[in-house]
């Protein structure tokens, strides 16, 4: 970071000693560098592309920058042709089908990914790649709540979890995205009921974050809430008695709302051969294991075995719908969630 | 001081017009992104975006942002000015640590404060109280904010001294009445000043309402722009907020030319030591508000960063330091040298232009950052790709040299802070009599000398003050620094972010103390500055 630093700050002052500088560093340094712009945290990332650069043998240096998705697509948009980026990173479905849309993302022509990422976790024009799955689904407080109580998500809209239920803010594209699989599922009349349900029924006002839902379903303020399964994961580290649990929606009723975190080779790299092997090598065995247990997500490659805590929550019975829906019903579900005055 | 009255023996001087062009210059750079912004109103509405807009949310998101604009506003008037009476003019057990001490919640960003808060509230209140509503995040913005106030009104009535004391008390009026009658309408200047600088803070907040999930035009402008995908919209709101801004500017702006002050040289204050119940009272009062501005919060960031400090890389900390100082000190130099230039250029051009220019320097103080940082994202990397075949031409990949380094993030600070050192400056400078200038220019001193050797040896605290507040803001911004920084380079705001959006309120302390640390430094430079 050092080196890098110094470099940033002698091209932006003195154009001339940074030209020398260059020079002399791209002689001394003989490994290729990718750029990836990473939605996701730099502690869930640094490690995984630390094991990347071994595994090249130092031939391939990963430089990286992590931020908010919107900004690192307005990033590569308004760099055009020169934005430094070639891989993209991000969380959430609904990013990377605006990604695509956006055309930042390119076409990849890839068997290997194709074979191991299974379709409904990756955009049916193979621009983006889900890498690990992660389930949004209802949290509860298994002292107050009993489990035969528990259905689905359209449950949680009725009178019956009035001031009991929390929920997190629908700023979050998390909801964003949840939101938009509901309404191609029941239609968006019958949505809009079920969110104005939801906000009926709720405890507190909403949440800016799942980690203080899950806190507050602990401490008693409210019975039952909706987080991704990873937020629990690090609570249950922290604290292995905490009184909460994550209940999944069977599939005769919905099945679960899973989301992904994934990544596609920038359209204006100049690197995309090695992007596209980065990514490859990111949807192989040891690197999907790397990657989701890091976080307590599920692999997306079906053949990389859970995380035992992840199992031990019990069984995941995800929808089947593909992904992408999610992008392109985001806006239509955020307009939605306004009119239900769902903050 | 009225336009006339300006020096006419200032147009005679040559070395002017430097002063005048940095300051027209700076106004142009502040001023391009302020029209990028602007300039969205003339591209054609995005309909279906906007119908929704005023449906649901226009109206809400205006409502809560004056709300909030007019809670800030008057409760940091009511807490700083109070504090900064009871300072001046009382003597009670703590004074003296009191008198810096606070000063050191500057210290603290208030999206630090606002997830301290709501953590310490959601842990220890009865679960009816929700802190997380209009009042907590008045609370936590005055917390935060209140120093400016408390700041430049202590500033101001160390300034009157004495004398004013003495007048009142010969007028027959009480203690109180001298504060409401005397010092108050002389402080206006000061009082207005800081009103500037809050009410642009507030409006520009992003982080704090955010972990409140309280709606402003602020965060309109995100969701229009990242969650309804329409950046022209957002650029339309951002317009509002501008102008907004731009209206209580203008306001507080001229409210501070109508007046004229001298500084006198009158004995310091004496001041009442307190007796009885009154003194545990004001005592007891200053302290339970230090307490549940400073010691509360600071003492739950210390709480996490004990339970994390183990599992924490403290390396990642350390080189988030570096870099915050780092830009720090290079943007305060930067909008210290600036607002020395545009204050000088104020003060003796005697045009109509220049009062505008001065203005619009002070006004990307209302930009949101987020807003900002595209703002100034688009000319540099416009310029990037006008100079590419130049580089080419010579055989040299140059990187993007606009927009790949710190030079961005630079430019983004200096406008966004550019008022503070402006206000701190022109305040300073508010002070020296035109009769000064007049005694100098009949003397025959241009230009030069009477900067010499009358207002730059005068102006020392006013630059220091500048540069010490504009380097504490620069360390605090969040949004602007997350979105022009060099790739991988990282800041303590940024890491603190990246925590907090997640909920990760423990790991987010040790970033955050840190942070604080620098903003003690700072507030111990003021207090050796008072001495």
């Amino acid at each position: 970071m050092n080196v890098c630093f110094w470099r940033n700050l002698l091209r932006s002052h003195f154009g001339i000693y940074a030209a020398l500088a260059c020079l002399v560093l791209s002689t001394v340094g003989q490994a290729e560098t990718l750029t990836v712009y990473s939605a996701r945290k730099d502690h869930l990332v640094r490690g995984v592309f630390e094991a990347y650069e071994k595994s090249t043998g130092g031939q391939v240096k990963i430089n990286y920058i992590t931020d908010k998705a919107p900004a690192l697509h307005a990033k590569i948009k308004s760099a055009g042709q020169k934005s430094e980026a070639d891989v993209l990173l991000t969380v959430d479905a609904g990013n990377l089908w605006h990604a695509a849309e956006e055309g930042l993302l390119a076409k990849l022509d890839s068997p290997e990914l194709k074979t191991n990422i299974p379709s409904q976790y990756r955009d049916p024009e193979n621009r983006w790649f889900g890498l690990s799955v992660r389930a949004r689904t209802i949290a509860y407080a298994p002292n107050r709540v009993k489990l035969a109580d528990l259905k689905n998500y359209a449950d949680l809209a009725t009178p019956k979890w009035k001031g009991k239920l929390c929920l997190r803010t629908s700023q979050k594209v998390y909801n964003q995205s949840l939101v938009a699989m509901l309404m191609d599922a029941y239609g968006e009349k019958k949505t809009e009921q079920m969110v104005k349900g939801w906000v009926n029924n709720l405890a507190r006002h909403v949440y800016s974050n799942d980690t203080k839902l899950l806190e507050a379903i602990a401490d008693g303020k409210c019975d039952v809430g909706v987080v991704n399964s990873y937020y629990f994961g690090r609570l249950q580290r922290k604290n292995p008695k905490i009184p909460v649990k994550l209940f999944f929606p069977k599939a005769e009723v919905g099945g679960v709302h899973v989301n992904i975190s994934g990544a596609g080779v920038v359209a204006t790299s100049t690197k995309k051969k090695l992007a596209q092997k980065f990514i490859e090598w990111l949807s192989q065995q040891d690197a999907q294991k790397m990657f989701a247990d890091v976080n307590l997500e599920y692999p997306a490659n079906p053949k990389v075995p859970t995380h035992p805590t992840v199992v031990q929550w019990g069984p995941l019975t995800p929808s089947t719908m593909n992904l992408s829906k999610a992008g392109q019903l985001q806006k239509a579900a955020i307009k939605m969630m306004d009119r239900a005055r769902y903050q | 001081m009225t336009m006339a009255s300006k020096g006419w023996w200032a147009s005679s001087w040559g070395g002017l017009r430097w002063f005048n062009a940095s300051l027209l210059g700076t106004a142009v750079i502040v001023l391009v992104p302020v029209l990028i912004v602007l300039g969205a109103w003339l591209l054609p509405k995005d309909t279906d975006v906007w119908v929704h807009l005023q449906e649901e949310l226009l109206l809400r998101y205006c409502l809560q942002t004056l709300g909030l604009l007019i809670g800030v506003v008057v409760s940091t008037a009511v807490v700083g000015l109070g504090l900064a009476w009871i300072i001046a003019t009382m003597e009670f057990p703590g004074r003296r640590f009191l008198k810096t001490g606070f000063l050191l919640p500057f210290a603290v960003p208030a999206y630090v404060m606002g997830f301290v808060y709501v953590g310490l509230f959601e842990a220890h209140m009865p679960a009816w109280l929700d802190f997380r509503s209009y009042p907590g995040v008045v609370w936590v913005l005055t917390v935060t904010l209140y120093p400016y106030m408390y700041f430049l009104c202590l500033s101001a009535f160390s300034s009157q001294g004495q004398r004013l004391m003495d007048v009142g008390q010969s007028m027959g009026l009480r203690h109180r009445q001298i504060l409401f009658r005397i010092a108050i309408p002389f402080a206006r200047p000061w009082i207005l000043g800081a009103m500037a600088m809050i009410g642009m803070e507030t409006l520009a907040d992003f982080g704090t309402v955010s972990v409140f999930v309280y709606d402003t035009l602020a965060t309109g402008i995100y969701k229009a722009w990242y969650g309804l995908f329409s950046p022209t919209t957002a650029a339309q709101l951002a317009g509002i907020l501008v102008l907004f801004a731009g209206v209580f500017l203008y306001f507080t702006k001229r409210g501070q030319d109508q007046e004229k002050f001298q500084a006198s040289d009158s004995p310091p204050l004496r001041r009442i030591i307190l007796k009885g119940t009154t003194k545990y009272i004001v005592t007891g009062g200053v302290w339970f508000f230090f307490a549940l501005a400073f010691i509360f919060p600071v003492g739950q960031l210390l709480i996490w960063s004990l339970e994390v400090i183990g599992s924490e890389s403290l390396g990642s900390v350390l080189s988030a330091l570096t870099n915050s100082i780092l830009i720090g000190l290079l943007a305060s130099s930067i909008i210290t040298a600036l607002a020395f230039c545009i204050s000088i250029a104020h003060r003796f051009s005697n045009s109509r232009l220049y009062f505008t220019a001065t203005l619009c320097s002070g006004l990307g103080y209302a930009l949101p950052g987020s807003v900002l940082a595209i703002g100034v994202y688009l000319p540099l990397i416009w310029f990037d790709q006008k100079i590419e075949p130049l580089w080419v031409a010579i055989g040299f990949d140059s990187g993007n040299l606009f927009t790949g380094g710190l030079l961005a993030l630079l430019i983004g600070l200096m406008i966004r802070f550019l008022t503070v050192g402006i206000s701190s400056i022109q305040n300073q400078m508010a002070r020296h009599s035109p009769r000064l200038d007049e005694a100098a220019a009949n003397s025959g001193a241009g230009l030069r000398r009477s900067l010499v050797s009358l207002h730059i040896p005068m102006l020392r605290s006013g630059f220091f003050i500048g540069f010490v507040l504009a380097f504490a803001d620069c360390l605090k911004e969040m949004p602007l620094t997350l979105m022009t920084r060099p790739v991988g380079w990282d800041t303590l705001s940024v890491k603190i972010f990246e925590l907090t959006s997640e909920g990760e309120w423990e790991r987010a302390a040790v970033p955050s103390l840190a942070l604080i640390l620098c903003g003690f430094a700072v507030t111990e430079i003021m207090r050796r500055q008072w001495r």
